[in-house]
Order: C-alpha cells, then sequence, then structure tokens
C-alpha cells in the first residue's frame, strides 16, 4: 500500500510513545487530604474542586503538601489583607536562582486570597473574603485564575471579566469605612504580572520570602522550610541572601532601604525596564541606583493630567512639588497610582514616602 | 485518489493521542483560528459581557458593535492576541460612552497584540487616554474617533490615540478632539504611517515622539495649540533618540488655539500658534504642507536645550541622548500669515517670548530656528547639516541664535538673524516607510 512508508512509522512511534507516557503517568494514591489537581481541566469552576484547604473553607487553613507564606513587603490592595499559599505536585522542587523570583517548577500553584476583616484593629471579629487568585504554572507559562468568593464563604466561582463590589470595615481609627473594590479581570492581571508580556508572580521573589514565619509546628524561616518541605533546592546560607526590609519596620532597613523596599513591591512590577511602564522612563527596582531612573528631578513622560501641574516625579525635600507623592495620594482613576487595584490612598505608604522624600533625598532640580 | 485507509489511521492514532492525554501535563494547545465574530448591540452590551468576550477570543475572530450609544464603566482591554478585529458601524454612528468610566485609566487598552485592527467606532469622554496600544506589531487603527466634549479642559486625557513601543502602526481617516496632551501621539515605536486624520482642539494635534521613520500626510490638523511635532525627548528608555521623519502634504492652519496642557508636561512648552515644530530630532523632511494662519510659526526647529533654558534648567543631559536637530530639510512649502499673534491673553510663556522678540526686530518670520548647532556642524562650518531649506514660497526665515543669549533678560535673543542663506540648500529626499499592518 501506497502511503504505509511514511505513514506507518509516525504511527508506531506515536503509539510507542502514547505507551510510554501510559505508564508514567499511574495515578499516585489518591490523598484525600491533599490538593487534586488535574492539568488538563484547568481552571476548574469552583475554588473547592482543588481541595487547597482543609474542614470549613473559609477557614483559610491549608490541606496537606499546601505551604503558607508571607512577604518582608507585601502590595498593598486597599487595605485588604491576604493569605497565601504554595503547592507543588508531588516530587517537584523549585530553586534558588539568586535573591529575584524563585524556579518554580511546572505544576506549581501560588494560591492568594484577599478578604477585608471587619475590623482592622481586630482580627478575631471576623472578616470577608472577597477572592481567591491563582498563578498556575502550567507549562513554562503561567496562567492567572480568578474564584469570586459567594456571600455564605463557602464556596468562590471562576470569573474572567472582573467585579467591582462595595466593602466595608472599621479602620485602624475606629471610623467606618467603604470602597468599591475591584477585582481585575483576567487581561487585568497582565498589566501587572508582566514581564517581556510573559505572566509572571510578583511576590515570591527570594529576598522578599526571606523571612521567619509562624507554621503550625513552630516558627522557622520559610527558605529553609520550603528546602526542608522539598519544595526548593539550592538555598544558600541564609546569611548570604539579600533580605528585602519590611517598609513598616525600621528594624528592618533604614528609611532608605524601607521606601524603596515599599517602591518595589508596588510599583517595580510595571515600572521595569521589562514592563508596562518601561516607557516612562521610571523605574522603581529595589536595585536601581541612577537617581534619574528613580524619578528624582526627573520630567513626566506621558502622565497628561497625572503630572499635578508639577514639573518632576521627585523633587529632594518637596514631597508636595513630587508627581509621585500626588499620583499616590489620589484616587482619581487617570491620576492614581498604581493605575489598577487601588481605589483608596494608602496612608501609611505615602507618609514613608513623604518622609523619604523630605528627608533622605538632597539636592535641586535646576 | 482512495483516501479511505489514512482516514481510519488518523482515526485511530487521534483515539490514541486522546486516550493518553487525560493524565498528562498536556502543553496548552494553540487555539486555531475560528473566525467567530462576537456581535453586540446596545442593548445587549453589559461591560461584563464586553470584557469576557474579548477575553475569550481567540486569534482571528472579531468583535462588532452595532450601532448606537453603549455606556462603559471601565476599561474595556485586549491582551496576548493576534489577528483580532476590533469594528462598529462608522465613526458617527457606533459611539462607546465612557463618561460614567469608574475603572481604569483608559478607554481602550490593547497590550502585546499582533496584527490588530480597530476600525469605525467613536470612543466618547474616556477619563484617560481614548485607546492605548503597547507592544503590538502590526496595527491599524482606521476610521476611529476619540472625542472630549465640552470646552477643552486640563482634565482631559491625555492623548486620543496613543500607540507607544510598537512596530508597524498605520493610523488612518481618525478624527481626535480635545486631547489634554496629544490628539494622536506615537511613542517610542518603529515604522509608522499617521494618515488622512483629522484632529482639532488638542494641545498638539500630533505628536511623533522618539521614534523610527514615521510618515505623517495628508493629515488636518486646525485649531490646536500646535499642529504637527517631531519630539525627541529625554530619559526614554526603549528609543532614546528618535530619527526619520515624514511630514508632507498636510493642512495645517488656524493652530492658535489656547494651550490647556496641564502644568508639568513637556507639551506645554509648545508656543500657543504653532504650524510644526521640531524638537531635537534627527532626519526629517518637511514637504508640500499647506501652513497658515499659526498665528506665532509656520514651522519651528528647536532644541531640547532652549525649552529647558526657558525653564532655568541648565543641568548635565543624560548620557545616551543627543538635544541637536539634525538633518531637518524644509522644502517645497506653502507657509502664509505667520505672526498675526494670538490675543495677549491666550499666549502661554514661550508665544510670549517669541512675540516679543520679533516685535522688538519688527520681523515677522513664518520658520524659526534657535540656532543650536552640534559642534560637529561647525567643524565643516557647514549649517545646513542641522537645517536645510529651499523653495518654501515667501516664506520668511529667523535664527533666533539662542545658544547666544545677551545680558539683559528683556531682549533674550539679542543676536536675532534673519539670513537665510547659510541654510538654503538641497537634500536627498527620505525613503518611504514601509508598514505591514492590516489594511495596507
Amino acid at each position: 500500500m501506497r502511503y504505509s512508508n511514511y505513514f506507518f512509522v509516525p504511527v508506531l512511534f506515536l503509539f510507542l510513545l502514547g505507551l510510554a507516557n501510559l505508564s508514567s503517568c499511574k495515578k499516585d494514591k489518591i490523598n484525600p487530604n491533599a490538593p487534586q489537581v488535574d492539568f488538563n481541566r484547568l481552571p476548574y469552576e469552583t475554588l473547592s474542586e482543588y481541595n487547597f484547604f482543609a474542614g470549613d473553607m473559609k477557614d483559610l487553613s491549608p490541606n496537606e503538601e499546601v505551604v503558607p507564606y508571607d512577604l518582608n513587603s507585601p502590595l498593598f490592595s486597599d487595605y485588604a489583607d491576604k493569605s497565601r499559599f504554595v503547592w507543588m505536585p508531588n516530587g517537584q522542587t523549585a530553586s534558588y536562582t539568586g535573591e529575584g523570583l524563585v524556579d518554580f517548577p511546572i505544576g506549581t500553584i501560588i494560591i492568594k486570597t484577599f478578604y477585608f476583616n471587619n475590623d482592622l484593629r481586630d482580627p478575631s471579629l471576623g472578616r470577608n473574603i472577597i477572592e481567591t487568585r491563582l498563578l498556575i504554572r502550567q507549562d513554562t507559562a503561567w496562567q492567572q485564575a480568578t474564584y469570586i468568593w459567594n456571600a455564605a464563604q463557602d464556596e468562590a466561582d471562576f470569573n474572567v471579566s472582573g467585579r467591582q463590589i462595595t466593602v466595608n470595615w472599621t479602620h485602624f481609627d475606629g471610623a467606618a469605612r467603604s470602597t468599591n473594590y475591584y477585582i481585575p479581570n483576567k487581561n487585568d492581571c497582565k498589566g501587572c504580572h508582566n514581564v517581556d508580556s510573559k505572566l509572571l508572580p510578583i511576590g515570591p521573589k527570594a529576598r522578599n520570602l526571606n523571612k521567619d514565619f509562624a507554621y503550625a509546628d513552630g516558627p522557622m524561616n520559610q527558605l529553609e522550610k520550603w528546602q526542608a518541605v522539598g519544595y526548593l533546592q539550592n538555598v544558600p546560607t541564609l546569611s548570604q541572601v539579600a533580605k528585602l526590609p519590611n517598609w513598616k519596620d525600621p528594624a528592618t532597613g533604614d528609611l532608605n532601604a524601607r521606601a524603596r523596599a515599599y517602591l518595589e513591591i508596588n510599583c517595580a512590577h510595571c515600572h521595569n525596564l521589562d514592563a508596562p511602564a518601561d516607557n516612562s522612563g521610571l523605574l522603581l527596582d529595589y536595585n536601581v541606583t541612577d537617581m534619574t531612573d528613580i524619578g528624582v528631578c526627573k520630567s513626566p513622560t506621558a502622565s497628561g493630567a497625572g503630572s499635578g501641574s508639577l514639573s518632576y516625579v521627585i523633587v529632594p525635600g518637596q514631597p508636595d512639588e513630587s508627581i509621585m507623592v500626588y499620583r499616590m495620594e489620589s484616587t482619581e482613576i487617570d491620576v492614581a497610582m498604581p493605575e489598577l487595584a487601588r481605589s483608596v490612598r494608602h496612608d501609611e505608604g505615602v507618609d514613608l514616602i513623604r518622609e523619604w522624600i523630605s528627608t533622605s533625598l538632597t539636592g535641586s532640580c535646576k | 485518489m482512495n483516501f479511505k485507509p489514512l482516514k481510519a489511521s488518523f482515526l485511530l492514532l487521534l483515539g490514541l493521542v486522546i486516550s493518553i492525554s487525560g493524565c498528562k501535563k498536556d502543553k496548552e494547545v494553540e487555539p486555531e483560528p475560528t473566525n467567530e465574530v462576537f456581535q453586540f448591540t446596545p442593548s445587549t452590551a453589559t461591560q461584563e459581557d464586553v470584557q469576557a468576550a474579548l477575553i475569550e477570543m481567540v486569534n482571528g475572530d472579531t468583535l462588532e458593535f452595532a450601532a448606537g450609544t453603549y455606556d462603559f464603566i471601565g476599561t474595556l482591554s485586549i491582551a496576548d492576541k493576534d489577528s483580532i478585529v476590533v469594528r462598529g458601524a462608522g465613526m458617527s454612528s457606533t459611539i462607546l460612552d465612557f463618561t460614567n468610566q469608574t475603572q481604569g485609566a483608559q478607554g481602550f487598552y490593547v497590550l502585546n497584540s499582533n496584527w490588530f485592527l480597530m476600525q469605525d467606532f467613536t470612543i466618547k469622554d474616556a477619563v484617560g487616554d481614548g485607546v492605548k496600544i503597547k507592544d503590538s506589531q502590526g496595527v491599524s487603527v482606521l476610521n476611529i474617533g476619540v472625542e472630549y466634549s465640552g470646552t477643552p479642559s486640563q482634565d482631559n486625557g491625555a492623548y486620543g490615540i496613543y500607540p507607544v513601543t510598537c512596530k508597524h502602526l498605520y493610523i488612518n481617516g481618525c478624527y481626535v478632539r480635545g486631547a489634554s496632551d496629544a490628539g494622536i501621539y506615537v511613542g517610542q515605536s518603529e515604522d509608522i504611517i499617521v494618515s488622512q486624520n483629522t484632529v482639532t482642539e488638542n494641545v498638539a494635534g500630533m505628536e511623533i515622539e522618539n521614534c523610527f521613520r514615521a510618515d505623517v500626510f495628508e493629515n488636518n490638523a486646525t485649531r490646536n495649540t500646535g499642529g504637527i511635532m517631531a519630539f525627541d525627548l529625554e530619559n526614554l528608555p526603549v528609543i532614546p533618540n528618535g530619527h526619520t521623519c515624514r511630514i508632507y502634504n498636510n493642512t495645517i492652519v488656524n493652530n492658535s488655539h489656547p494651550s490647556f496642557a496641564p502644568p508639568g508636561n513637556t507639551v506645554g512648552a509648545i508656543p500657543v500658534g504653532t504650524g510644526i515644530m521640531v524638537l531635537s530630532y534627527d532626519r526629517v523632511e518637511i514637504f508640500g504642507n499647506t501652513i497658515t494662519n499659526n498665528d506665532v510659526m509656520g514651522i519651528g526647529v528647536i532644541s531640547m536645550t532652549t525649552l529647558r533654558a526657558i525653564e532655568g534648567d541648565f543641568s548635565p543631559y543624560p548620557a545616551d541622548y543627543d538635544p541637536y536637530n539634525y538633518s531637518v530639510y524644509i522644502h517645497d512649502n506653502d507657509i502664509t500669515h505667520s505672526g498675526t499673534f494670538p490675543p495677549a491673553a491666550d499666549r502661554n510663556d514661550s508665544s510670549n517670548l517669541l512675540v516679543g522678540t520679533f516685535t522688538q526686530n519688527s520681523i515677522f518670520p513664518d520658520i524659526i530656528y534657535d540656532g543650536y548647532a552640534a559642534p560637529i556642524y561647525g567643524e565643516n562650518n557647514d549649517l545646513t547639516e542641522g537645517l536645510c531649506i529651499s523653495n518654501n514660497g515667501g516664506a520668511i526665515f529667523a535664527n533666533v541664535n539662542a545658544d547666544a543669549p545677551g545680558p539683559d533678560p528683556n531682549v533674550p535673543f539679542p543676536n536675532f538673524d534673519p539670513e537665510v542663506a547659510p541654510h538654503v540648500c538641497t537634500q536627498d529626499a527620505l525613503s518611504a516607510v514601509t508598514v505591514n499592518a492590516p489594511g495596507l
């Protein structure tokens, strides 16, 4: 038969490949107390299907293999609190590759849940869970999936197009506060989680993970814990790992270091040469050293009304003359920075940057 | 020919592949083009549904807005898709109204989407930029209107149509009114055609900024503060120095609108009453334009050094920035009725500076040069390397020699020089730009 030569050879090859695959993909014994993830069916319609959480879902208590973590300096999101977990498939391990983003293996899922405590002064007074965002390393590329929690707080449903919802809380000063919290749509995610047009996690850089965490079995450095449970390899001696300051804690760095840590986690995901605000020339990575690049005496680019009638991003010693402060203080949607996911002013962050510009930076712009 | 054995075996093979795919972590398969059309009418188009369609579309799909007015409360965005079309029923019949916008800083945002075509609708009253297009290649914006209604205001969005860090752009037949920076702004991009658009009552009608290879032709720029700009600004990391821009066969009239630029922005330095302004650009050819009733200068060729001096800024330039104009060639234009001067109340600082200088010298030029010539031109004593002028009818020239200021602040340009001879020359024409984008 005249097709045989070029047809059956590939069939045979693919058949053998199929057999090889069949033998290698025997399912592990199903553990009802650990996540169940079939990567061909993602994203699931509901959050519960992943089985990340034990008991009542709203308690956000992790199942086996699901490891909690937090960050030295987190992104501000309208006074929402966040719980963070990471999970990797059986046998997979991330690699430490320096102080930047951990190199996560295929199959990694980062689980971040946003909630508002009813009273910021006392978390025991209950909370309203809004959304859970997953970052899934499905192949070499990361995918995202957002789940919006229901009123009963016992399930969260997959959503792509985003939603605006009203949230209420009692603030640190006892005042009743409310805002229209925005759950970003799938494209919005790319506005921040974007390096060279590829989706990437922002938070879990080694320098930002390098801190102790209060685990159920006692406190431990997160990098060491991840290594101990098999989620991370090649971690050097901790004293050799850079540590991002906690912008709130003067014990972790001087004013300049803490301000730069705040700008890194809140701004540098866009204000970075490989990211969506590259055209602005304002570059806010923690390690940038050029003063013009970080905004000192830098004229605004393409900011329109965002300049607030001011001439420079930062004027040393003069926070009120600095566009950076003006845009951090604004809640006008064409002025406010960050552009997304901030509808209220972060007073404590503004105070930090004002103090930094007032006292750490010197010189004149002309 | 009998294909049956092939077909049957193929099904078997397919079955095998499907049976094994259930338990392996497959690479996500690139969706096949479906050429599906998502259709919306004003009554069916909620923000969430239209945004969901823009997310669920796959390469090759089209989204259509039927005629009518649509109310949106947030930015509509598209990302990471190729060969997508978004179209309306006509610039004046399909209106996307963002008056009630509470989310997002643009009307429409296109990110990392190649071979993208947007046509035949108007974006009205976006809170910020009308259309922003970032990191995309092969993009056409055709017959799109962007309108900020009411009296032009500094609270309007900065840019009507705003592609930045893109390649292969085609912007044709569009209309922009009321932008507080530039109606059509192309930044840090390569291979660009901006043609047959109308821009009116913006601060800058259109602006090519830090780009490589742009052709700007057959546009109508009227009643802006300044008509058409080719600007090179400092501290722009993607393209630190732009070059190669042809501005030809445009109609640039009555650009003397009071500036409503938010202070602090470079566009605020455009003198009220400007036809064309070239700022620190290299290889610019300006020809065949009708430039009339731009009340202060028909064409200005200015260095960033002059703008900085007006602001009192004498700090050093970044190492990667060249502030000199190089090879600006102005020929065969019809330039008339410059120097009639806007009312004093309508002028800004730069406009006043020129009005004062021209009045002191009793010369009212059409083509103005600030005289900043790179040291290298002086070596050859050939000032035409910076600016070359020929055959512009009766157009009057003046070099204000801003590089040689005097001690008297009331006479800022004492070395005002109307002699055009050092700049009269001809040059080879620049080549036409080749753009690969939908509709070309």
